[in-house]
């Protein structure tokens, strides 16, 4: 199939395949600047830092497989947490939908942004905080083992979103008791923005490209 | 949708993996940091702490100064499941100030699998990395031997808390540790004593959960590939003989106490109903009653019947005496006037009042067993002394006594000599278990 578009990046003019209509933005991997659109317009939203690659199993391109499901890596999103980093990368599966696959110290967690949740004021979280989360599913109580702040390192990739170094918002992290779940809120909007998800193993993911010799 | 994307390898190719090269600004010596996560560098050659968590690199200052002896050295590869990492920060840990408790810990690191621990601790080894499973209860109020349980259905039992001190690093870590930097760790082994283990470790406000599991020196040898790091290889057989496996742990040392304990306490209970049931075996064939009168002179028994060749009997004598004493001589005559046995039993029973508390010693009856070997008619020949009070001798009784004998009895001697091996066993193995877990 064709891609459903073809984004000229504004300040180099390279030309951009977008296959998956999710994506909102795109960081020219010519220039380094990040390009966003809408139904109107396409706008330059200026130079983004190069992040570090080599230093993951998952890198921008990689193809690979997951719950029986082939998936490439459309993007990432690096955060600063003050005492370090962690990565967020964007995924498409070969259904057409798409996953933020999240990775800090190189433990990887799938998640799913959930909308219409109500959580608590960030204010009131510490590590420790215990929430409970009803769905039709289940009811899964989560502990707060992390908060603090996010600042957007830099961007590379296709994405959801329009995201740009330096922003910066109050992010909690947690985990259901038994390691299985994840919890991550961002301040970022009102209400604030959830994504639920798991703790993956190492098995759980298969690279195409392990990259096991190093 | 345009399958071919999602091929096998249709990707991008993936990026080198380039370690960040750096000089100390220091000394200015080349430097390699291996981890893009690492935030505190130590300089290989002036001892520098650095800070390159930020663009801009800052010296922190040095460490202790002291150099302390690590069997694996930082470059050293270790091999698990098939992935090479490698030791790129060192350090090493001391408790209460006792600089011979050390422990030492290594990061070893790969780019595609991260960060995991390798911890030694007087020849032990144990590897570990993050985990998010939570204890379901306080793991620092923990002491040796207790067991916590987690979140997962998982039990553990408690190897030891406390408070650790770092008292030096070099290579390179992913935090800014500084030495005398202190926390508090509470770890545990699996109770099954799968040799799994569990650890929580509270730095400042922040909890960090762990697992991993212990490795026997000889792993560790195959791992570095290193054939003199110390400790001792026990031979197979005696490994086998003395049931370890693997490294000794909490669990398998209170699994080891308890199995003793247990065993001690089923092998006693097991003792004493054998020696209830003993005591209650054999089939009545006499039952008299003996005045003093005739205690006096020689009394006979009336007959009683033995119906097997060996067979036991029980001759119980009981005597009303309290604060008083009786020496009795039974003998066991066959047909008309054949002894074949002759035996003496003393029966003391003083009991008061002292100090408010009441209380006795003695007992008014006493048992003896004796194997007779023909089937046939027999009976006592009975005599006793007795006397009240402190006297010490007597030329008459002045109490009577009962005898009844029980044929087809079984001896408890055994089940009481068990017994008693049981408790021999049982109170120092309970002391020492105790004592056990009062050592950290």
């Amino acid at each position: 199939m064709k891609p459903i578009m073809t984004i000229n990046c504004p300040s180099c003019g390279a030309g951009h395949e977008i296959f998956n209509p999710g994506v909102i933005t795109v960081v020219c991997e010519y220039c380094g600047n990040a390009v966003y659109w809408d139904k109107e317009k396409i706008e330059d939203a200026g130079k983004q830092a190069v992040l570090p690659e080599g230093f993951s199993r998952l890198y921008r391109g990689a193809t690979g497989m997951m719950f029986n499901k082939r998936f490439v890596v459309l993007g990432r999103v690096r955060y600063s947490f003050g005492k370090g980093f962690w990565d967020e990368w964007f995924l498409e599966f070969s259904d057409g939908t798409t996953n933020w696959l999240s990775e800090d110290n190189h433990e990887l967690a799938l998640e799913i942004e959930t909308s219409g949740m109500t959580v608590p004021d960030f204010s009131t979280l510490s590590p420790g905080y215990k929430m409970t989360v009803k769905s039709k599913k289940n009811t899964i109580t989560y502990v707060i083992e992390e908060i603090g702040e996010a600042e957007c390192l830099g961007v590379e990739g296709d994405l959801p979103r329009l995201l740009q170094s330096g922003e910066r918002y109050a992010y909690a992290d947690g985990s259901s008791p038994e390691g299985h779940y994840t919890i991550g809120i961002e301040y970022d909007e009102d209400p604030p923005t959830v994504f639920l998800g798991r703790w993956l193993k190492y098995a759980s993911l298969k690279m195409d490209d392990e990259g096991l010799e190093w | 949708m345009d399958k071919e994307r999602f091929g096998l390898k249709k990707g991008r190719q993936r990026p080198p993996y380039k370690p960040k090269d750096m000089h100390c600004p220091s000394c200015g010596a080349g430097l390699t940091v291996k981890d893009e996560r690492s935030e505190l560098v130590v300089c290989d050659y002036c001892g520098s702490h650095l800070d390159v968590s930020k663009e801009e690199k800052t010296v922190l200052g040095k460490g202790s100064g002291k150099k302390w002896e690590f069997p694996l050295q930082l470059g050293d590869s270790f091999f698990r499941k098939t992935s090479k990492f490698e030791i790129i920060g060192r350090m090493a840990f001391i408790e209460d100030g006792d600089y011979d408790e050390l422990t030492r810990q290594y990061l070893l690191y790969n780019p595609r699998r991260g960060t995991i621990w390798l911890d030694e601790y007087q020849g032990q080894y144990s590897i570990s990395g993050d985990s998010h499973v939570m204890p379901t209860s306080d793991p620092f109020a923990k002491r040796r031997g207790d067991t916590l349980k987690t979140y997962d259905k998982r039990e553990w039992v408690t190897e030891g808390t406390g408070t650790y001190e770092l008292v030096y690093v070099d290579g390179s870590l992913p935090w800014l540790a500084k030495v005398g930097d202190e926390s508090d760790y509470a770890e545990f082994s699996e109770k099954s004593g799968s040799g799994k283990q569990y650890e929580v470790q509270r730095i400042a406000n922040e909890i960090e959960y762990g697992s991993g599991e212990t490795l026997s020196i000889r792993a560790v040898r195959q791992a570095t590939g290193k054939a003199d790091l110390g400790g001792k290889t026990i031979p197979k057989t005696a490994r086998r003989a003395a049931g370890v496996g693997k490294p000794q742990d909490a669990a398998n040392t209170r699994k080891w106490f308890l199995s003793i304990i247990v065993v001690a306490v089923v092998t006693l209970l097991i003792s004493g109903a054998l020696n209830l049931y003993c005591r209650s075996t054999g089939r009545l064939v006499l039952d008299q009653s003996f005045s003093a009168e005739q205690l006096n002179t020689e009394a006979t028994s009336n007959p009683f019947d033995v119906k097997n060749a060996n067979d036991v009997i029980k001759v119980v004598a009981r005597a009303n005496v309290s604060n008083a004493w009786m020496a009795l001589d039974v003998g066991i005559i066959k047909g008309e006037d054949a002894v074949i046995h002759v035996y003496g039993s003393d029966i003391s029973y003083y009991n008061g009042v002292e100090g408010g508390e009441s209380w006795s010693e003695g007992s008014q009856s006493a048992s003896t067993y004796i194997k007779i070997p023909d089937p046939g008619a027999y009976r006592l020949l009975v005599h006793a002394v007795s006397a009240r009070g402190n006297a010490t001798s007597a030329s008459q009784a002045i109490h009577d006594v009962r005898i009844r004998v029980y044929s087809g009895a079984l001896v408890p001697q055994f089940s009481f000599i068990s017994g008693v091996l049981s408790l021999i066993i049982l109170v120092p193995t309970s002391w020492a278990y105790r004592r056990w877990k009062e050592q950290e």
